[in-house]
């Protein structure tokens, strides 16, 4: 009977292994690094005072924001329909952003030429700006389309961050503490941005509605980095903390985590898996369309989002009320066409209430009205429906 | 291979040995407190029922399953822990010929020896020639098995045990599906091993082919071993019985039992007109038979007829395993 | 089942070739490609039977393992001849990787062959938009295939344990194949993504990585060390299964 016991030990040990293995890569990677002593202001001026650095790089991006869960099926689809822009296939591509974990290869020569290559499933959606040129590439659809921006180092023409540059600009995106549209560290067109460029945004936005503390160093894809905690000091924000790793080396912003009230979970986060701080070779910023693929020259620039927000190419112009962490957005009558808040998509996600239909999630809120103007914030909805019921 | 064959034919030496050898399957017991002991140079008929625990011993005794108590040895080697050492000696038959259908006969030996590390490559070929002209194979050796009867197969399971000098055979049943002649050969097989020096173990319900070539057996029933030696020691073993033929049978009883005998029933004989037959079970140290015939006389009892006979071995098989006896232990 | 396999390249080529292509974007990726160069014949082929009918194979042939020598009985010459279970356990592993071998590289091989046959053969367009040469093309191809019969170990070691449960090959192969299924199906769904990196499917299509510009190795890493953790609590599983089973077959 000893001998039959002993046959299964070592099916009994290899569970055990396995877990150990898995078990201890991650603690060795969160072994605490030794970094120079700095105060929260220190750090923050090393993170504020960085410049964008040559590098390659895997950006993990993932948001839990409560809203419903799709199978991978249903949505996984959604890519390879964007040639066919329209507001559906764009709203089903903004469902997917905001529901599924995406995985990103960022290169960045520091002098302005990016490439970001958004690994889908058996599938890549590229952005390579270089120059004055912006290339996307859709693998699925195989589709590129080039855009001209009109400065490589000021490009001015960065998207709300979400939304393909193919369709609609999306409410909802503008949603994340209010971004500064200058900043080198954006990729134009590009659904995925580093850290180092949402960071910027929200530094930049910095002001003293907002309690700047240290968390314990952490380890970000090998580089040790300081952890610079932002409390909003109001209660009327949704958002909890924003938690921004800065590299301590160089004081590149390596991941940002956006924490929203009640939720253990961070709400929203990217950060770096993998980098290497080296400029990637030139050819990557080089894109010819490949043969066989469809190819549009965009007349129309970018779509901008700067000093006046705009939503559908700039026909509304968007109001800000409010301030910091609690401000909201506000876009007049007809910014929604009437019957959108009906498509199948849509109407998964928004739920009737008073003053409207309503989109909730755990860190931000979008309120459409019934004739069609747009209340959005990081802050609850009776905030939205309170502005709305004031105008 | 470790040793020759001659190591097994020692005589005094035991090929195969158990110690309260036990397999359970839940709450019951397909084979209980077994004692084993197969001398080596023996033919050893290994009897019983269907299902009386034959195969499960043999399957134990190979490694195929584990005892859940007990020990045993075969060619002086603990098992199933000296496994790999002991079973490239010994050749198997269990449970009927299996072999991969789509093969030839002789492709599957191939195989069959080729999954044994211990098999010298070189030799194998004529090895597997040798073994396919001992068992009357060579001729169909070509043939795919599905095309083979019951009895080519029993006997490529006989030249697949036989493909290297054995020490020990463990033969399962070998003669089932063989035609009378296959059946001869099988036994002129086993007695040219024997005369090698080999242990033959078979294992058999059939009483009349073990009565033939075995010197040793072992009756086993319902998991259990009834018993065992060489064939003259199960015979003399088997109870002697009288017979009184007599019209006084019930005088006849009385006085049996006074001598300390069992009397049996009491059978008419030609439809109770005549003399009534009187049975009784003679054990070894019970009164000598004249003295039984002096006392009947003497009380007065008419002697027709009077006979003792000693039991057969089929009697002996019978009274071990047969329903309805009690069994002498 | 080989044949098989190496029909599905052929069928996808002579269809394609039948209906001058297709649009972007509708059925099997890289479908829409293979009119532009032969060599994407192969990869539509690999994207297709890696969810299904190699695992299918795979299932068949690694449940057969033990239990199709336990079901024919052959299984107690073997051990008495003696084999050795642990011996027999790896040769029949080793037997299953090299099925899996085979059946991915007749569909390389097919695919490769009728590919050149019937379409053009150029620069190969990459996930990334990038174009590479044909050889290189050809050697990232390789790499895929390298990598799917890397994905299928894990699959494999399942089959060999599952094997040594029952007597019924059938049985084994159908639990094998069943388990693979459910496995993709708990995989494509979002409310278990705890559980995803840990599924043996979870890599399967991760080959796409293989195909982008520069290549992105680390799904190659983690599909190695997944199947290889699935390989080794299989394999022990079985091991400990197989030496203590009793053979009745």
């Amino acid at each position: 009977m000893s001998r039959r016991w002993v046959r299964w030990m070592p099916a009994a040990a290899m569970p055990a292994i396995v877990a150990g293995v898995v078990l201890a890569g991650p603690l060795q990677a969160q072994a605490p690094a030794t970094v120079p002593a700095r105060t929260a202001a220190q750090v923050l001026a090393l993170a504020v005072a960085s410049h964008p650095q040559p590098l390659s790089g895997t950006l993990e991006e993932t948001a839990d924001l409560g809203l419903p869960q799709l199978p991978a099926i249903a949505t996984g689809g959604a890519s390879s329909q964007s040639g066919a822009a329209g507001p559906a296939a764009g709203l089903g591509q903004l469902v997917a952003f905001l529901t599924a974990p995406h995985t990103a290869r960022v290169y960045l020569d520091g002098a302005g030429s990016q490439r970001v290559q958004l690994m889908d499933s058996l599938a890549e959606r590229d952005v390579v700006h270089h120059g004055t040129t912006v290339w996307t590439y859709d693998s699925a659809a195989n589709t590129a389309t080039k855009y001209t921006v009109s400065n490589p180092l000021r490009p001015g023409a960065a998207t709300g961050g979400l939304a393909p540059p193919s369709s609609k600009p999306v409410p909802g995106v503008a949603t994340l503490p209010p971004m500064a549209p200058h900043d080198a560290n954006q990729v134009p067109g590009s659904p995925v941005q580093t850290p180092a460029a949402i960071a910027a945004d929200i530094l930049k936005n910095l002001d003293p509605g907002t309690a700047v503390s240290l968390g314990a160093n952490v380890t970000v894809a090998r580089e040790p980095a300081y952890s610079l905690e932002l409390v909003p000091r109001t209660a009327a924000t949704l958002v909890a903390k924003v938690t921004i790793a800065v590299d301590a080396n160089n004081g590149m912003p390596l991941r940002v985590t956006v924490q929203a009230k009640g939720q253990d979970k961070a709400a929203f986060e990217v950060g770096f898996s993998q980098l290497t701080l080296a400029a990637p070779a030139a050819s990557m910023f080089t894109f010819t369309p490949p043969p066989g693929a469809t190819v549009t020259n965009s007349a129309v620039p970018l779509p901008q989002r700067s000093s006046g927000k705009t939503l559908d190419g700039g026909k509304a112009p968007v109001s800000v009320s409010g301030t910091g962490w609690a401000a909201i957005l506000q876009a007049p009558a007809g910014t929604v066409p009437a019957g959108m808040t009906s498509t199948p998509v849509l109407a998964q996600l928004l739920q009737a209430v008073p003053g409207g239909h309503a989109l909730s999630t755990s860190l931000f809120t979008v309120l459409v009205t019934p004739d069609g103007a747009l209340y959005a914030g990081a802050v609850p909805l009776a905030a939205l429906q309170q502005a709305s019921a004031a105008r | 291979m470790k040793g020759g064959p001659a190591a097994g034919g020692t005589p005094g030496t035991a090929a195969i040995e158990t110690h309260g050898l036990g397999k359970r399957y839940g709450s019951q017991a397909a084979v209980d407190k077994l004692d084993l002991r197969v001398p080596a140079g023996a033919v050893f008929g290994f009897l019983g029922p269907n299902g009386s625990g034959k195969t499960t011993t043999i399957r134990m005794l190979l490694g195929l399953a584990n005892a859940t108590s007990g020990t045993a040895s075969v060619l002086g080697q603990a098992m199933p822990r000296a496994l790999d050492a002991v079973l490239p000696r010994v050749g198997a038959l269990v449970e009927g010929p299996a072999f991969y259908p789509y093969l030839t006969g002789r492709a599957n030996l191939h195989r069959l020896d080729a999954a044994c590390p211990y098999a010298p490559t070189a030799t194998r070929r004529v090895r597997v020639e040798e073994a396919l002209d001992r068992v009357g194979l060579g001729a169909a050796a070509g043939k795919k098995v599905k095309a083979y009867s019951l009895g080519m197969k029993q006997r490529l399971g006989l030249a697949n045990a036989l493909l290297r000098p054995r020490e020990l055979m463990v033969l399962d049943e070998p003669t089932n599906g063989l035609d009378p002649q296959g059946t001869r050969e099988v036994r002129k097989l086993i007695a040219s091993l024997a005369h090698d020096g080999t242990t033959v173990f078979v294992s058999s319900h059939l009483l009349a082919e073990v009565e033939q070539i075995c010197t040793h057996a072992a009756v086993m029933r319902a998991g259990r071993l009834v018993a065992q030696g060489t064939l003259e020691e199960l015979r003399s073993a088997g109870q002697a019985k009288v017979t009184i033929l007599t019209p006084d049978a019930g005088a006849a009883r009385t006085v049996l039992a006074r001598l300390g005998l069992v009397p049996g029933t009491v059978e008419p004989v030609n439809d109770g007109a005549g003399p009534a037959a009187v049975t009784a079970v003679l054990p070894a140290a019970a009164v000598p038979a004249e003295d039984i015939v002096e006392a009947l006389v003497g009380f007065g009892v008419r002697v027709r007829g009077f006979s003792v006979d000693k039991g057969s071995l089929e009697d002996r098989f019978v009274e071990l395993t047969g329903e309805g006896f009690d069994v002498a232990r | 089942m080989l044949a098989v396999l190496a029909a599905v390249p052929v069928l996808i080529a002579v269809a394609v070739r039948l209906t001058n292509g297709t649009r972007a974007g509708h059925g099997p990726v890289f479908l829409d490609r293979i009119t532009g160069n032969g060599l994407f014949v192969v990869l539509t082929s690999l994207v297709l039977c890696t969810p299904l009918f190699l695992p299918l194979t795979v299932g068949v042939v690694s449940g057969d393992t033990i239990a199709g020598e336990a079901g024919q009985g052959t299984l107690r010459y073997l051990l008495a001849a003696p084999a050795g279970r642990a011996r027999l356990l790896l040769v029949k592993f080793a037997g299953t990787a090299a099925f899996t071998l085979a059946a991915v590289a007749a569909v390389v091989l097919a695919g490769t062959a009728i590919g050149l046959l019937l379409f053009p053969v150029g620069p190969v367009p990459l996930l990334s938009g990038d174009l590479v040469d044909a050889w290189t093309a050809e050697g990232r191809i390789l790499l895929v295939g390298a990598y799917v019969v890397l994905s299928l170990l894990g699959l494999g070691a399942i089959g060999l344990f599952i094997s040594t449960l029952t007597d019924v090959p059938v049985g084994a192969m159908a639990a094998t194949v069943v388990l693979a299924i459910a496995s993709q199906v708990l995989d494509a769904l979002p409310q278990l993504d705890w559980l995803h990196p840990w599924l043996f499917s979870h890599w399967w299509l991760g080959f796409a990585d293989l195909l982008r510009q520069p290549v992105e190795w680390s799904s190659f890493g983690s599909n190695a060390l997944l199947q290889v953790g699935y390989l080794a609590v299989f394999g022990a599983l079985a091991y400990g299964r197989f030496t203590t089973k009793d053979v009745l077959s």
